[in-house]
């Protein structure tokens, strides 16, 4: 069978737990500097700009528009026909240069239209909802570490968090860098990310609560080693089988639902290699630091 | 086949054939999002007074507003922007009942309670053409209606004059044609916390009321005020009921009836609790719109989609082989499953939403992975085939609930906390968790049970 030596697998993680810790760690940093210095693509849900509603002389496919509206870098904008052949746009930005070049665009590529209305708009996800989001979040993650805490200890909730938090932070750092344009539905794939980084890491940490009383006999490094390694086969697979959905539809599924692909692709990537590689080291690095002050 | 098996198997079976009935034929059941089958688009305009100005603050809390209502009205992925300086620009998805939502956005539902100081004579309703014999006798008929009308306007005209100076008194028309005079706001909509509709003693929809401790405060004061007198209750500066207090209300509970239907007791439970307009709305626009999406980009975004779920069947049959097949069937109900609770739900799906149903399909198979892991372990350590099965399963357990239990934790909070977005997303992902693991612990087992059931006779 294919895969095989998985199963046996004894590759040493924790030996390389401070390369591991090193590596998530400069990912990290290097996302927050990309977050703080060039930030994020925010996208018309998020910062608001124009409606403007046309009619054109001949009716128009939405497609269309939308080809014209990328050569200036607006096909994101969100388009709309109404039933009387009127059609909206909403895009990013309210200057008036912009404006021109919009309707200048939409003259050359697309045809003749009249102007019905233009308005500036605000966002549709407001200071109020992303603060609201935010905090609902924060709730969630506490919830999180109490109920890790109880069914296992308050340390193997602190690593999970930190898995947790690597992995957004990973995934909003891969969206500043390459500029893709964040929309409401990001909002759904950072939660849909944080779930699956948590439900990981909480597979490895059992098998660790499983593996915990041969502790006095192997030592926390071993233990911890050798749960990485049973359930290195189902990480693999499991991150496989999530991955094929995301794949094809990051290739094939054309802009929006690429762009939405995108955030699993990075999320899943980030997850797999923190679970694997980060939350063990991490559990290792803390419990060893821990035996230490006791010694002394 | 033992006993629990069958009951297993049982459960199974009608929870796929419940799921079936409600998920085929298809059709219209799903509520599909703006970006795949468009909605109205509704412009509001919002029409500021002296005390009510429209600046940035009434318009922001007017959208918070709006939201609220919205939301607990249960229409999921509604799109709320400002437009210009004074205006909303409202997008709902593909609504059955139109009018109904502009009911609900366009009232601005000021709920007052006012001492009745006086009302003008009742106007009776106007004539109908079916009781005349003649058309002479109705367009008689007609002409002393209209005097009657004009007189009792000229009445209320008149009562309008008297008090046009007087501060805290108004003039509001009643539901019998004629108008109220009535004192100042004894007790406003403000000083909820509460409202929902319920039925009175004559099982007609009203409303109920809960205050807050002031309002509760002046709700008992002003019963016991005006024992044997009526008050008015007035939404929007009509008249809806004036009651006559029988005795005095404490505790803070209150119930207001008036001729509406259950579902206009509901809207309007619904308005009181997300609180007043803090400015006047006229509805501008009002018009059907198609969706953000090109057909073709819905079209190669749901078979991108559906490309990657068949691989992940494949990869479960291929890697597993009779296991991967069980796997399958259980990942197949799981589908369904959800399918019929998003039905159920009345979710509104979204081109990404689908998007991440697909995803869930690739996550779901994980309590199989996990299981199977197990019980490959298992066999590697020298267990007959079917001891292996039971171990991994029970081993597999922990782990499956531990890890699906924290997310439900992580939605729940989510859902409690979250609006809007949000919140449909903790449904959705609260859903394909309790599908998944249904699937993956009960109808995995049922099926493997039948599958392996059948070899083992066969030996």
């Amino acid at each position: 069978m294919l895969f095989k030596n998985i199963n046996n697998a004894n590759i040493q993680f924790i030996k390389n737990k401070n390369l591991f810790i090193a590596i998530s760690a400069a990912f990290v940093i290097c996302s927050l500097a990309l977050l703080f210095t060039k930030g994020l693509n925010l996208g018309v849900d998020f910062t608001g700009g124009t409606v403007l509603k046309v009619k054109f002389a001949e009716p128009v496919e939405v497609a269309k528009v939308r080809d014209a509206l990328s050569t200036i870098n607006q096909g994101s904008a969100t388009i709309q026909t109404f039933e009387n052949g009127d059609i909206m746009l909403r895009f990013q930005g309210d200057t008036e240069e912009l404006l021109t070049s919009v309707r200048q665009t939409l003259l050359q590529q697309v045809g003749k239209y009249e102007v019905r209305s233009v308005d500036k708009i605000g966002p549709v996800v407001g200071s109020e909802l992303r603060n609201q989001a935010a905090t609902a979040l924060l709730l969630a993650l506490v919830g999180i570490l109490i109920y890790i805490a109880i069914r296992f200890q308050f340390r193997f909730g602190a690593v999970a968090i930190i898995a947790l938090a690597h992995d957004v932070i990973v995934m909003l750092g891969a969206y500043s860098l390459t500029g893709k344009e964040i929309s409401t539905t990001f909002i759904a794939a950072i939660l849909t990310i944080a779930g699956y980084s948590i439900n990981n890491s909480i597979v490895i940490l059992d098998r660790i609560r499983e593996n915990w009383r041969q502790l006095r006999a192997k030592g926390i490094a071993l233990v911890v080693n050798e749960s990485i390694n049973m359930s290195l086969s189902r990480t693999l697979y499991t991150s496989l089988t999530t991955l094929f959905p995301v794949l094809t539809m990051y290739f094939f599924g054309g802009e929006v639902i690429g762009n939405f692909a995108f955030a699993f692709l990075i999320g899943i990537v980030a997850g797999t290699f923190s679970s694997i590689c980060l939350v063990g080291s991490l559990l290792v690095l803390s419990y060893e630091k821990k035996m230490g002050t006791n010694k002394k | 086949m033992l006993k629990k098996d069958k009951i297993r198997l049982g459960i199974v079976f009608a929870t796929a054939i419940i799921s079936i009935l409600i998920v085929f034929p298809i059709g219209n059941r799903l509520h599909l999002g703006l970006d795949l089958k468009g909605g109205v688009h509704i412009v509001l305009q919002a029409k500021g007074t002296q005390d009510n100005p429209v600046n940035n603050e009434s318009i922001e809390r007017l959208l918070a507003i709006l939201r609220n209502r919205i939301d607990q009205y249960g229409i999921a992925e509604p799109v709320l922007q400002r437009e210009g300086s004074d205006r909303v620009a409202v997008d709902l998805p593909g609504m059955e009942d139109p009018d109904a939502a502009l009911e609900l956005i366009g009232k601005t539902a000021v709920l007052e309670f006012r001492e009745v100081l006086g009302e003008t004579p009742k106007v009776p309703e106007p004539p109908k053409r079916e009781e005349y014999n003649d058309d002479t006798q109705y367009a008689a008929a007609m002409k002393r209606y209209a005097i009657l009308k004009s007189d009792a306007e000229a009445e209320i005209k008149k009562l309008q004059n008297s008090v046009a100076n007087m501060e805290n008194l108004i003039i509001a028309k009643n539901e019998n044609g004629g108008a109220n005079l009535l004192g100042p706001v004894l007790v406003s909509g403000g000083d909820l916390t509460e409202a929902a509709t319920t039925y009175d003693q004559f099982g007609k929809a009203a409303v109920s009321l809960k205050f807050n401790s002031l309002g509760a405060r002046l709700f008992d004061e002003a019963t016991a005020k005006n024992i044997g007198k009526q008050i008015a209750i007035v939404l929007d500066g009509t008249v809806i009921s004036a009651p006559v207090v029988q005795q005095r209300i404490s505790g803070g509970s209150a119930q207001i009836t008036g001729n509406f239907t259950t579902q206009e007791a509901g809207r309007l439970a619904i308005m009181l609790k997300a609180g007043a307009l803090p400015v006047n709305v006229e509805v501008l626009e009002n018009r059907a719109v198609g969706p953000t999406l090109g057909q073709d980009s819905i079209q190669s975004g749901i078979t991108s989609g559906l490309w990657g779920a068949g691989l992940v069947f494949l990869f479960m049959l291929v890697f597993y082989g009779l296991l991967g097949i069980a796997a399958d069937i259980a990942l197949a109900v799981a589908i369904l499953l959800i399918l019929a609770a998003i039905i159920v739900l009345g979710s509104t799906l979204t081109l990404p939403g689908i998007g991440g149903l697909i995803l869930t399909i690739g996550m779901a198979v994980d309590g199989n992975v996990l299981i199977y892991e197990r019980v490959k372990e298992e066999l590697r350590a020298g267990v007959t085939k079917y001891a292996a099965l039971d171990a991994g399963f029970k081993k597999a357990l922990t782990v499956i609930l531990d890890s699906n239990i924290t997310t439900l934790i992580a939605a729940a909070i989510l859902f409690y906390f979250g609006s809007g977005p949000v919140r449909g997303f903790a449904v959705t992902l609260s859903v394909g968790v309790i599908a998944s693991v249904f699937c993956n612990i009960v109808v995995t087992r049922a099926v493997l049970s039948l599958l392996m059931g059948k070899k083992k006779t066969g030996k």
